[in-house]
């Protein structure tokens, strides 16, 4: 509500024919209470505008915040399927499937490398927050072919190869 | 009669502008060769070669353009600003000495007391023409127009028994070299009476048809049968106690030549520092034959030519080592182009391992891994890769570590190209290097990498603690990143590598590393490595064993990687890489290996483990204290409890909240830290630009209690013009 309820009132004023009654103490009442509310609701639009920060230093964090940029993932991986080990876990960030399902590797995003003996791999990854999907591999030392999977992060996984 | 006269004085004008003189000192190697002679440039930097003139055009009064031969660059200028660059040689079929200008056109020389027969070694050297023969003599003529005596020939000595088929100029000392053809051995003239001294064997014999030297004393020769360019280091020859021999090493592969003679203007570097550079090096620490100086490995980049991966090589004027190669976002031009190898199975003792090499095209692939960790690639069984057919595409390539290689971090090198039978050092005319770190390693083992292998996170450190800063989180920014070496769920090896970003503040700090809940005695030093990587001014890497790091007095585990930032860096801005109108490249980076005596508890596993700033000593670090605090003032992560070096009586000053009784540390009032870890290779805000400023996202994830804005640090977050490109 956008009235000028100044102005209203000192119209009202103006008007020589307006007669101080019982009816015109009401309106003038409620007029106030609405200047009064006006006045409360542009309080609150300036308390909005002021809490959008211009500076760090006005940024007030919770108690237990940490400033670091990474969270823990733990993954367990299982290629008894593929008829065991030993064979080598390898996980990575930086990849592209290409239009024959091939993927295309950055080896330089590798997050773990990994022996595995059995056919069973329990490991804890630190991961960067803003990453939300991870590529797993693994090769083996006969002739398999390699396996692949591209997983969602969570914190805790158990993938199936 | 005028007009023939006039036509006769144009034509002769016309052809002395025309014989246009060399603008600079170029770096190329210029080989002539042939009857009738035609004119290679040669880089001798990978050997390949480019015809650059196969017509220098006919002597006046003569049928046949002939083989021009003993030829010297004379790299003169006139008091007066006026070139007189050119080539001098002779023409052996037509007997006469002839000057080549810029376009390698040939004009004759009208000169006096000229000796009979023919003329094969020659250079120039201020202002002056120097040529011999075997059985003849040595002589020279002065090339100076105004002079007295130009173009008549002196006798300098009429002994003249070396078996030369050139000599050249070394660029800082008028004395002349040469390498005997039969004997092999070098020998220094004196120009002043022809006197020659032996310098010892060289190690090679045959024909040397061609040298030149570079600006640093390196002499170049070019051997005729079969195109082997090899290099003999003078550089120090005239060093006090510096003696032969001085062995010949081969440098390139240029081509077969025959008739050849070759000039150079030897106060040209290798490879010009103003010129893009098509060059590509590779990125092991020197010890493996890196850099230029040590005659390193590095290919020729060719357009349409072979590489490995699916990103073309980038040129470099000399190779930069290890973690701060130009592959290690060092210079935004550049690109990481180290993307055809994987090793998709590790390398395992004793195991055939699986390696992945990706090649742009067929070609040759030739592959060392220094098995026993001794710093080079040239022990027995280190080659494990010999002209390697590759097709193009993924090619598996299999790799059978030996049972007895040394477990640890060591370097793999991979060279692919149209040549076979290339060294582990070395030029070569096409292809690609690729320099990997690898890991030999034994069964079982895991290796957790924060934030990956190849990248970085970075740690940013405000250094007014207890006082709040500015907040634009640049007083000392380091990329930073881990490995942590695992078995049985056990702590084997901490490895941790860093850059120097930038320094924002004129405080001294020092930076170290903390590993928690692991003792200091419990490091294997005779293991351990910490090395300084150093990147100066010019582009001239270094790298530095820095011996033990632990921190003396300490109990805990601590590496001190430097105890002041300000002395790894030379800058002539006020502060390093935070303002905008001054830039530098990165300088400074380190790399430390800890591996344990005995394997460590998992608790002991972490991340990022303790990285850490510390005031320098006895260095002024803020009105707020009386005396420098010195070592007892540390910044670490925020909650990250401060060290046993710590002094205490500094939390609950200034803006600080530190409550050890509850593990808060490091915090304000509001909750706000004085260090971050921000997830990746992260721009930080120009000085005195608030946080808030360049990433305004970092607001709504940090009321969000980190639950909303993760990539609030990522590129496409921040405010263009707020943060160091």
């Amino acid at each position: 509500m956008n009235i000028n309820l100044k102005s209203y009132i000192k119209t009202l004023f103006a008007v020589k024919s307006v007669q101080v009654t019982f009816q015109g103490l009401l309106s003038i009442c409620i007029l106030l209470s609405l200047l009064a509310c006006q006045h409360q609701e542009e309080k609150e639009a300036d308390v909005h505008t002021e809490k959008e920060a211009t500076s760090t230093s006005q940024l007030k964090a919770l108690a237990e915040m940490k400033y670091i940029s990474h969270t823990s993932m733990d993954l367990a991986v299982d290629i008894n399927f593929q008829g065991g080990g030993p064979a080598y876990l390898s996980v990575y960030s930086k990849y592209v499937r290409e239009n024959n399902d091939h993927w295309k590797i950055n080896y330089d995003s590798r997050l773990l490398a990994s022996y595995m003996i059995n056919s069973q791999i329990r490991q804890e990854i630190a991961i960067p927050q803003h990453l939300t999907r991870l590529l797993v591999q693994v090769w083996f030392y006969d002739d398999r072919a390699p396996v692949s999977k591209e997983i969602l992060i969570d914190k805790r996984l158990s993938i199936q190869l | 009669m005028k007009t023939r006269f006039f036509l006769l004085i144009l034509l002769s004008f016309s052809m002395n502008v025309f014989s246009a003189p060399f603008d600079t000192c170029p770096t190329k190697a210029f080989l002539f060769q042939a009857r009738p002679v035609i004119v290679y440039g040669i880089n001798l930097v990978s050997g390949t070669d480019a015809i650059l003139q196969d017509d220098v055009g006919l002597l006046p009064g003569t049928s046949n353009i002939g083989n021009v031969n003993g030829v010297g660059f004379d790299d003169y200028i006139a008091d007066d600003g006026t070139s007189y660059r050119y080539l001098y040689g002779f023409n052996t079929t037509n007997l006469k000495f002839v000057r080549l200008d810029s376009d390698f056109k040939q004009s004759e020389l009208t000169v006096t007391n000229q000796p009979s027969g023919s003329f094969y070694v020659g250079d120039v050297y201020n202002h002056h023409y120097y040529f011999y023969r075997k059985g003849k003599g040595f002589y020279k003529m002065n090339l100076d127009e105004d002079a007295d005596n130009y173009l008549v020939i002196e006798t300098i000595s009429t002994a003249a028994n070396r078996n030369l088929t050139d000599f050249s100029f070394h660029p800082s000392n008028n004395k002349l070299y040469g390498v005997d053809n039969s004997s092999g051995i070098l020998y220094e003239f004196n120009i002043e009476n022809g006197a020659s001294e032996s310098l010892g064997n060289t190690g090679e014999t045959g024909t040397f048809g061609a040298g030149y030297f570079d600006v640093n004393g390196k002499l170049y020769l070019s051997r005729n049968q079969d195109g082997k360019i090899y290099r003999i280091d003078l550089s120090s020859v005239d060093d006090p106690g510096s003696s032969g021999p001085y062995p010949a090493e081969l440098f390139a592969q240029g081509p077969l030549s025959g008739q050849n003679d070759g000039a150079r203007c030897a106060n040209a570097p290798l490879i010009s520092p103003d010129m893009e550079s098509t060059i590509d090096f590779g990125d092991a620490p020197d010890s493996y034959s890196t850099t230029l100086d040590a005659n390193g490995a590095r290919h020729e980049i060719i357009d349409g030519g072979p590489y490995l991966g699916s990103t073309s090589p980038d040129g470099e004027v000399d190779a930069r080592l290890g973690i701060l190669s130009d592959d290690s976002n060092n210079d935004n031009a550049n690109r990481d182009d180290e993307d055809g190898i994987g090793l998709v199975t590790g390398l395992s003792r004793g195991l055939d391992n699986t390696v992945v090499v990706t090649a742009s095209q067929a070609g040759y692939l030739q592959a060392w891994f220094d098995w026993n960790r001794d710093g080079d690639f040239s022990d027995n069984g280190e080659q494990m890769a010999t002209n390697q057919l590759l097709a193009a595409g993924a090619n598996n390539i299999v790799v059978r570590v030996p049972i007895d290689a040394d477990i640890g971090s060591s370097w793999a090198r991979f060279r692919f190209g149209s040549q076979q039978d290339i060294n582990f050092n070395g030029g070569a005319t096409d292809g690609e290097v690729e320099d990997h770190q690898i890991e030999i390693s034994d069964i079982g083992v895991s290796y957790r990498y924060y934030p990956e292998n190849g990248s970085w996170v970075t740690l940013a450190y405000e250094d007014q603690w207890p006082i709040e800063g500015d907040y634009d989180m640049n007083d000392v920014v380091f990329h930073y990143r881990t490995v942590s070496v695992v078995k049985d769920d056990q702590l084997l090896r901490v490895d941790v590598y860093g850059q120097l970003i930038a320094i924002g503040a004129s405080y001294h700090n020092g930076f170290a590393i903390r590993i928690p809940d692991v003792q200091a005695d419990s490091v294997d030093t005779s293991k351990m490595r910490f090395k300084h990587s150093s990147l100066d001014a010019s582009g001239n890497s270094s790298e530095q064993d820095m011996g033990n790091p632990i921190e003396a007095g300490s109990d805990e585990l601590i590496a001190v990687i430097t105890q002041d930032t300000w002395q790894q860096v030379d800058t002539d801005c006020a502060f390093y890489r935070t303002d905008a109108s001054c830039t530098d490249h990165i300088q400074f980076a380190f790399e430390l290996s800890l591996p344990f005596s005995s394997a460590q508890a998992n608790s002991s596993i972490s991340t990022l483990y303790d990285p850490f700033i510390f005031a320098t000593s006895n260095r002024f670090h803020g009105n707020y204290f009386v005396t420098p605090p010195g070592r007892g003032w540390e910044m670490h992560l925020a909650d990250v409890p401060a060290t046993e070096q710590a002094n205490s009586s500094f939390f609950k000053t200034g803006q600080d909240t530190t409550d050890t009784n509850t593990g808060r540390y490091y915090k304000t009032n509001n909750n706000l830290p004085w260090a971050m870890e921000v997830g990746t290779e992260w721009k930080h805000p120009y000085s005195g630009v608030d946080l808030l400023q360049a990433y305004p996202d970092f607001e709504g994830h940090i009321t969000s209690n980190k639950l909303d804005k993760l990539d609030w640090y990522q590129a496409a977050k921040r405010v263009n013009g707020k943060t160091y490109p």
